[in-house]
């Protein structure tokens, strides 16, 4: 009876999203009508009265508009800007090298910056009136850029990351360690990505002239702040020197720092870091209240039991299993934002994952590394059709560039995601190996 | 009224900034605090935990204002404007229903909060003073999202 119970709030929920509600609401809604039928209504208003603090104010959750806030101060003190001129100094002559310097500099900001949107937003910025100065396909363009972007969250910090960390009782830092590699090897994908289309379709990625050496190596001193900021805030976090939520301090305060030093960061140019970080931030916490509430009405349904329960007794290998919920992700990613969905289904599936026997990985190596291939089925969530957040939030830079063209171009990126996907299930060591120097 | 609820939004939103910006600031302080004299500033996590709470909070009418709440469209892509625009009324009348419910709520834990005279561990600052700015906010959200407001037209799937 109550499993039942559980699909039709989760029914509930696919409706309400569908009739254009937001996500939160939608969430919110059949979870707290639920709640009301299974444990009262007096226990669903005793349950509200604290609900909205006790979530907001969770000291590991703290990171999250610290880090949204060290990224929104790097775009305002030009860092954005600085790291795309030197990748384009150094790879802007190859066809396709421009797309290829903004692969590069979306992993360089996204070491500074813990969002993937914010990431796309800021790096297209800067690229895009260059790439279409050198003539470049729209959709290409529009493709390279959102798909770089998603390196925001993958190289750490990452808001993903955190999240994942609290609902599965993980330490950030390990989870930060373990992302870097991937992330690395995210962006090697994307650049061999583009090579070879470039081989396929030259016209795509005009080439622009050489850069003399002379001009490279000051290009690259731009770098440097950039640098500096990720190796003291994630040094800081690796060695254990201070906590993430205080190295997310230590972040914001150096980017501020930065960008003063550099005459970019202006009053103006605080006050909109300021008010991107509420609007991020805001958006993120009503998402987490929302799938909360309804986690909430799924659990008194003993419906996570029940799923765990059932994807233990499935008659298939265990990697075969985790396949297929990684497959079940990227299916449910492209009707959902990929938030709600980690928010919404991890307290049920996690445990499932953990019983598996996967490598004879111990319990702690196994939820990193399942984070970590969560990571990348989010990555493709936000490029994939039809509701790629990365893409829209580029085409919002670019209105003259159809959704539609940017979505034919992303299927090289997407190839080499589901690449990247298939080595990270196979290879647990990309995943784990960093791991073992945090302390 | 609208520009001054807008306004409103703006402010609240900009006050959470600067909490997160202080609490940065104070946090970083007792860092460099433990490091070269090893003390570190007192209450530092709870100010960051009580801070970040309202900051958060105060962030919320901003949010609402923006309307950029994510919403899923794929299945209403094709419908025409008038429908979204009727989809998108009760929408904001379903948020702005929720939104008044948890400021009730909020209402009414703060109001025990206080006659429970419940104070922080190291600091000893009333709870119910970091609970307080939850209220106003919602409500505030609860109004921008009753009257529709938008800063700029909607985005679809933005």
């Amino acid at each position: 009876m109550l499993a039942w119970g559980a699909l039709a709030l989760f029914a509930a929920m696919l409706v309400l999203m569908a009739l254009r509600l937001p996500i939160w609401v939608a969430m919110f809604v059949p979870g707290a009508v639920g709640f009301a039928a299974i444990a009262g209504s007096e226990a669903l208003l005793a349950y509200l009265k604290g609900i909205v603090f006790a979530r907001f104010s969770i000291y590991d959750l703290s990171v999250i508009p610290l880090f949204l806030l060290m990224g929104q101060l790097a775009t305002e003190g030009g860092l954005s800007r600085a790291l795309f001129r030197a990748a384009a100094s150094f790879v802007g002559h190859w066809r396709g090298g421009l797309a290829q310097a903004a692969v590069l500099a979306s992993a360089a900001f996204g070491a500074v910056c813990g969002s993937s949107v914010a990431t796309a937003a800021t790096i297209a910025q800067v690229a895009l009136p260059e790439m279409r100065r050198y003539r470049y396909d729209g959709g290409f363009a529009m493709a390279a850029l959102a798909a770089g972007g998603t390196l925001g969250i993958l190289i750490p910090p990452s808001v993903v990351l955190v999240l994942y960390a609290i609902i599965a009782e993980q330490n950030i830092a390990k989870l930060f360690a373990a992302a870097l590699v991937p992330g690395l090897v995210a962006a090697l994908f994307y650049c061999i990505a583009i090579a070879l289309l470039m081989r396929w379709r030259p016209a795509l990625g005009p080439a622009e002239p050489r850069v003399p050496w002379r001009e490279r190596w000051p290009a690259l001193a731009g770098v440097v702040p950039v640098l500096m900021i990720f190796l003291v805030v994630l040094g800081g976090i690796y060695g254990g020197v201070f906590t993430a939520t205080e190295a997310a301090a230590i972040g914001v305060v150096l980017a501020a720092v930065v960008g003063a030093v550099r005459r970019q960061l202006t009053l103006a140019g605080v006050k909109s870091a300021l008010l991107g970080t509420a609007e991020v931030s805001g958006v993120i916490f009503m998402i987490f209240l929302g799938a909360d509430m309804l986690n909430g009405a799924l659990a008194l349904t003993q419906m996570p039991a029940r799923a765990a329960e059932f994807v233990g007794a499935l008659p298939l290998p265990p990697l075969a299993i985790l396949g297929l919920v990684l497959l079940g992700y990227i299916a449910l990613g492209s009707v959902m934002d990929e938030l709600s969905m980690l928010l919404l289904t991890l307290p049920v599936v996690f445990p499932a994952v953990m019983q598996l026997d996967l490598f004879g990985l111990p319990l702690e190596a196994k939820a990193i590394w399942f984070g970590v291939l969560l990571l990348t089925v989010v990555n493709i969530g936000l490029i994939a059709p039809p509701v790629g957040l990365n893409m829209y939030v580029v085409g919002a830079l670019a209105r003259d560039i159809p959704v539609a063209q940017g979505y034919r171009r992303v299927v090289a990126f997407l190839a080499a995601d589901a690449i990247r996907l298939v080595v990270l299930l196979c290879v647990p060591t990309l995943s784990l190996w960093l791991v073992q120097f945090v302390r | 009224m609208r520009r001054a609820l807008a306004a409103a939004a703006s402010v609240f939103a900009l006050a959470g900034g600067v909490i997160v910006a202080l609490v940065a600031g104070v946090t970083v302080l007792s860092v460099v605090g433990r490091w070269l004299i090893a003390t570190p500033i007192p209450g530092d996590v709870e100010l960051m935990q009580l801070g970040t709470a309202s900051a958060l909070a105060l962030f919320l009418p901003y949010c609402q204002l923006h309307g950029r709440h994510l919403i899923v469209d794929i299945f209403t892509v094709r419908s025409g404007a008038a429908l979204h625009r009727r989809l998108d009324a009760v929408a904001h009348l379903v948020a702005a229903a929720v939104l008044m419910l948890l400021a009730a709520r909020a209402a009414v834990g703060v109001a025990s909060l206080r006659a429970a005279t419940e104070t922080s561990m190291v600091l000893g600052v009333p709870l119910w003073l970091a609970y307080a700015p939850m209220v106003p906010a919602l409500v505030l959200a609860a109004l921008i999202a009753l009257l529709g407001i938008r800063s700029a037209p909607a985005e679809d799937g933005a």
